[in-house]
């Protein structure tokens, strides 16, 4: 990739937190093990995984919430952990979020003119009859009517209210929007207006996203790269076209199987392998106990490097590299 | 033969203007073994259907206005205090949404399911206890994790627990209130396939209510598709799913892309369901629809007879068109007959 072109990048990110009390209590869970990716302009990147996987925890990182354990976050080149205040205050102009649950996310006791006039009134120094024009504007902009502005978030349905979200993250035209399962607390008929909402602001104003999700539809409509991400580690990457055309690690497999399932087969199913813990995790791959082609030295080594195919479609699977298979 | 009969049930809240009536005359039957689905978006009264029927409603404010509810042709509207607590549970149960609301935090998982079983079998500690570790093999989780308690596990295999509860006592109809929604889409897939499992094992018949038409479409025979307390349109899965009449059905289908294919845009519904304060008996699909015409803003609506006697839906635009061509059909058949006298005697002479 184009060094240039990348607005966002992580490298080798790990994030670990001390759970428990007492001496020889605390132990350390590992959440995020070794995450590298970068997003470009203008581009959508996908972050794709179950619940349990990281993803939330790697927003936390990406918006500088929380400081990464280990490696680095830079956003346009520069790493975060080197910002001072005034840099930390333009980064958070330009880096904006949009949540899961869309009532969680906003005062119960403010309006929606509020709720849009917040980041304004802090950020830019504009009049109060300005504030309320932008407002307005914000609200047409997501398909409200700017009446909206004196009504509570109670009053809205969820779709209703994701389009304030949106409205609200867009207020002081952010350059990335970190996106953390915008639609899947919503309907289906909804959901198709917000992914299409996102899609047209993105032609209109040239945001990058990070859009993070567990639905397989959504993702393919939106995003132009994916990042598959499993028990703290990115196990595949690539274009939307590698990865729904030929997906390459197990897991991956996976999930589009069961993203596209209409009919149920009578598959053998013994015990359910869950997620291994993450204050313990395994020795080998922590996918062996579901995978299909598990060998033997899958469960001994854990897979570090990536094997690359030459167009930019990188696995970490030690099984599908003849060399490394014994 | 029908285990479940719901008719003309019509469930409301209390408002100062009048009743938000969120269940509208609405009328199904679950047989036995089988299992049936309702679909439909969020708001639509699938839950408060559900509710109604294992007379919940009390509890959360609603009151049911009129209709009848039989379980094994039993009015399930007039049961008493102690039949309901059987019935409850013991020959109906509920399957939540969220399984780590729907548990006792308190409990270990294998003490609520015991509860259970010994409140509605009349089995003894062991018994029960032995019934449990059996249940748990079945769900395909180590019968040591009866010890844990609810936060120590995964959403998946509390579902699941919550799924072993709802047959501790062997129920004959399992309601399942969006079993899946709260699960992610590889754990999605393999509590299908325990529903599925389920149901063969213990032959009990299935009410499994969904927004998610592919969940739907995996498990169910017969499909109701409810929108605005109504239902629009009720079928065999493969008539709603292959040939629906209803528009709403038609635009639902088309937004939920199942099988995740490349799209350039995604259809949506544009609009708002309606408020249901004092609903009016005419469409109520009208403001989202394409083919709305002045007379679904006029007419009552009801149900018609679709494709075939079990395929019903509620457009009247739809109803009016097959009227039509059967007319013509029957023109055509009569055309034909007079056309061709030589046809009958063709027939005489074979």
């Amino acid at each position: 990739m184009n060094e240039a072109a990348k607005i966002l990048e992580l490298k080798n990110v790990k994030q670990q937190y001390k759970v428990g009390f007492g001496i020889g209590k605390t132990k350390t869970a590992h959440c995020l093990s070794d995450i590298s990716f970068a997003i470009e302009e203008g581009k959508t990147l996908g972050l794709v995984g179950e619940s349990g996987s990281g993803k939330t925890t790697t927003t936390r990182v990406v918006l500088g919430i929380e400081p990464p354990t280990a490696g680095e976050v830079s956003y346009r080149g520069k790493s975060l952990s080197t910002y001072g205040k005034k840099q930390w205050k333009s980064f958070r102009e330009e880096v904006q979020a949009v949540f899961q649950n869309p009532l969680d996310s906003f005062d119960p006791r403010f309006c929606v003119g509020q709720i849009l006039d917040e980041p304004l009134s802090i950020n830019r120094k504009l009049k109060r009859e300005e504030r309320k024009k932008k407002a307005a504007e914000l609200l047409e902009m997501v398909g409200l009517s700017p009446e909206f502005a004196d009504r509570y978030p109670h009053e809205f349905s969820g779709g209703q209210l994701q389009r304030i979200a949106i409205a609200r993250a867009l207020a002081l035209e952010p350059k990335l929007l970190v996106l953390d399962e915008p639609v899947s607390a919503l309907d289906v008929s909804v959901r198709g207006q917000i992914l299409n909402l996102l899609h047209d602001l993105q032609k209109d104003k040239k945001i990058s996203y990070l859009y993070i999700s567990h639905d397989i539809a959504s993702v393919r409509y939106l995003c132009d790269s994916i990042a598959i991400i499993y028990f703290g580690q990115i196990v595949e990457y690539g274009s939307t076209e590698q990865i729904f055309e030929n997906p390459l690690h197990p897991y991956t497999q996976e999930l589009l199987r069961a993203g596209v399932v209409t009919k149920l087969t009578d598959e053998v199913e013994g015990t359910v392998h869950e997620v291994p813990s993450v204050t313990a995790p395994p020795p080998g791959c922590p996918f062996a106990d579901r995978c299909r082609y598990c060998a033997e030295s899958c469960r001994v080594k854990k897979p570090v490097e990536y094997t690359e195919d030459g167009k930019g479609h990188f696995t970490l699977c030690r099984g599908l590299d003849p060399a490394k298979w014994l | 033969m029908a285990l479940l009969e719901v008719k003309e049930l019509v469930t409301y809240f209390p408002h100062d203007k009048g009743r938000v009536q969120v269940v509208d005359h609405v009328s199904f039957t679950v047989n036995e073994r089988e299992c049936f689905g309702i679909i439909g978006e969020s708001g639509c009264g699938k839950s408060m259907t559900a509710t109604s029927i294992m007379r919940y409603t009390n509890e959360v404010g609603a009151r049911i206005a009129g209709g009848e509810i039989l379980f094994e042709g039993r009015d399930v509207l007039s049961f008493n205090k102690k039949q309901l607590q059987d019935y409850r549970g013991g020959e109906v149960s509920m399957i939540m949404q969220n399984p780590m609301s729907a548990l006792d935090p308190l409990f270990t998982v294998g003490d609520q399911l015991i509860e259970t079983i010994r409140r509605h079998t009349g089995a003894n500690k062991k018994e029960a206890y032995r019934k449990a570790e059996e249940i748990f093999t079945f769900l395909g989780i180590p019968t040591d994790r009866m010890k844990a308690y609810p936060f120590e596990l995964s959403g998946g295999m509390l579902q699941r627990i919550a799924g072993g509860i709802a047959i501790g006592a062997d129920p004959k109809l399992i309601i399942a209130d969006e079993p899946t929604t709260a699960l992610d889409a590889t754990v999605q897939l393999q509590y299908m396939q325990l529903l599925k499992k389920i149901q063969r094992q213990t032959k009990a018949a299935i009410l499994l209510i969904s927004h998610d038409i592919r969940v739907i479409q995996m498990m169910c025979s017969r499909i109701a598709v409810m929108y605005a307390g109504q239902i629009v349109e009720e079928g065999k899965t493969e008539d709603i799913m292959n040939k629906p009449i209803h528009p709403y059905t038609k635009a639902l289908l088309s937004a939920a892309n199942p099988h995740a294919v490349k799209v350039d845009r995604i259809s949506t519904i544009n609009g708002q369901p309606p408020f249901l304060l004092n609903p009016a008996s005419t469409c109520r699909f009208t403001d989202r629809c394409e083919h709305c015409t002045k007379k679904c803003l006029e007419r009552n609506t009801q149900m018609y007879v679709g494709s075939s006697i079990e395929h019903l839906h509620r457009c009247i635009l739809m109803a009016e068109e097959n009227e039509k061509n059967e007319e013509n059909a029957a023109d055509r058949a009569d055309e034909r007959s007079s056309e061709d006298p030589g046809t009958e005697e063709r027939k005489a002479a074979v």
